[in-house]
């Protein structure tokens, strides 16, 4: 491309001269009814538009009646409908917490200075999930056993400082 | 008292944008219809050049007012109107071509005026000893337009903001919202492309 543009002896020229012939699409014109058509197509569209206004303006407006009386009763309706699903479902699933009933186990650490027999009884209670292993953990591999390029990038390579 | 009449007057007669946005805004739709009638030329011409399609680019001058009213709120005075209006038009255009690369369309082109004849680059033309002296308006029209389509939507809107209707880069670049340097390049690129689609008119 470059040694086409050596070539040529004033690429300035061309450029502009490519700009000049693009310009002629200057004169292409629309039909002349064009702006008495848009005008006239547009306050149909607008008729029953309102200008435009803020998301809360807007909602307001529906909700004091711009919207059809039908259609607010309709989203009425489902909005009462998931609020009771929602209630049924909070009151039918299972307490995942201890209730005030039985005794909570973790009352071993709420004390300041846990005594010798509450950590004896805290690390024989089964039901305390203080020790348990988490279900995922994230373990990094050794640097010294790198298992492959993805995780760990190019082998290491040692140091050494004795010479 | 006369002297401040006078300069009073052509402002009542012809209020500014900034007047007639606010006045549109709480409702006057008189107020509305005189924007849509300083600027739909405008946006027209913006939105025909880039698709090359007559048709889809009325309907889409209708769709950008449109939405502008109904943006009406998010118009915060800024930039000018017109820079507002033209950015609109410019994204929902270059929404509108990107679904429609995936179909197949014909150019729909608009009559050209008779001043073209007198134009200095059509006369260039057709003063060269060359084939392309013979081109008829309508062939050098098609291939034009033809040309302007293979562009990528972003490098057609800067040739045709600024090639077409002569705005400055400042402008382009705030229309487009991106730099100053980026509406530079992208000409250039545009145009080198250009070059290439038109080589057999080049000088």
């Amino acid at each position: 491309m470059n040694a086409s543009h050596n070539q040529k002896p004033d690429p300035g020229h061309r450029d502009d001269f490519v700009a000049r012939l693009i310009a002629l699409k200057r004169h292409e014109q629309p039909d002349p009814y064009f702006e008495t058509r848009n005008l006239a197509a547009l306050r149909e569209k607008l008729a029953h538009t309102a200008p435009g206004r803020a998301w809360g303006q807007r909602w307001f407006g529906w909700l004091a009646g711009e919207s059809m009386p039908a259609f607010r009763m309709v989203v009425a309706a489902c909005l009462l409908a998931l609020l009771a699903a929602n209630l049924l479902f909070l009151q039918s699933a299972p307490p995942d917490r201890p209730t005030a009933a039985e005794p909570a186990p973790v009352v071993a650490a709420e004390s300041t200075a846990p005594t010798s027999e509450v950590l004896q009884v805290a690390s024989t209670n089964e039901s305390l999930d203080l020790y348990r292993k988490p279900v995922f953990v994230f373990e990094y591999p050794s640097n010294r056993h790198p298992v492959g390029p993805v995780q760990m990038g190019p082998r290491s390579v040692p140091v050494r400082y004795d010479f | 008292m006369a002297d401040d009449v006078n300069k009073e007057a052509p402002e009542a007669l012809d209020p500014p944008d900034s007047v007639l946005v606010a006045r549109a805004r709480e409702g006057d739709y008189s107020s509305y219809e005189e924007l849509v009638r300083r600027y739909q030329r405008r946006v027209y011409a913006l939105v025909y050049n880039m698709t090359s399609h007559k048709e889809d680019a009325e309907d889409m001058v209708q769709d950008v007012f449109v939405k502008a009213y109904q943006s009406l709120h998010g118009f915060k005075g800024d930039s000018s109107f017109y820079t507002w209006i033209y950015r609109i038009a410019v994204n929902r255009t270059i929404n509108f071509l990107k679904k429609r690369k995936r179909h197949a369309y014909d150019l729909r082109l608009d009559d050209m005026d008779q001043a073209v004849e007198r134009d200095e680059a059509y006369v260039e033309l057709r003063s060269r000893e060359s084939p392309v002296r013979d081109v008829t308006l309508t062939e050098l029209q098609k291939k034009l337009n033809a040309a302007l389509q293979t562009l990528s939507e972003n490098h057609r809107t800067v040739v045709v903001l600024h090639d077409i209707q002569g705005l400055p880069h400042e402008e382009i670049a705030s229309i487009m919202d991106c730099s100053v340097g980026t509406v530079r390049s992208r000409l250039f690129y545009a145009r080198q492309h250009l070059q290439r689609e038109l080589a057999e008119y080049a000088p």
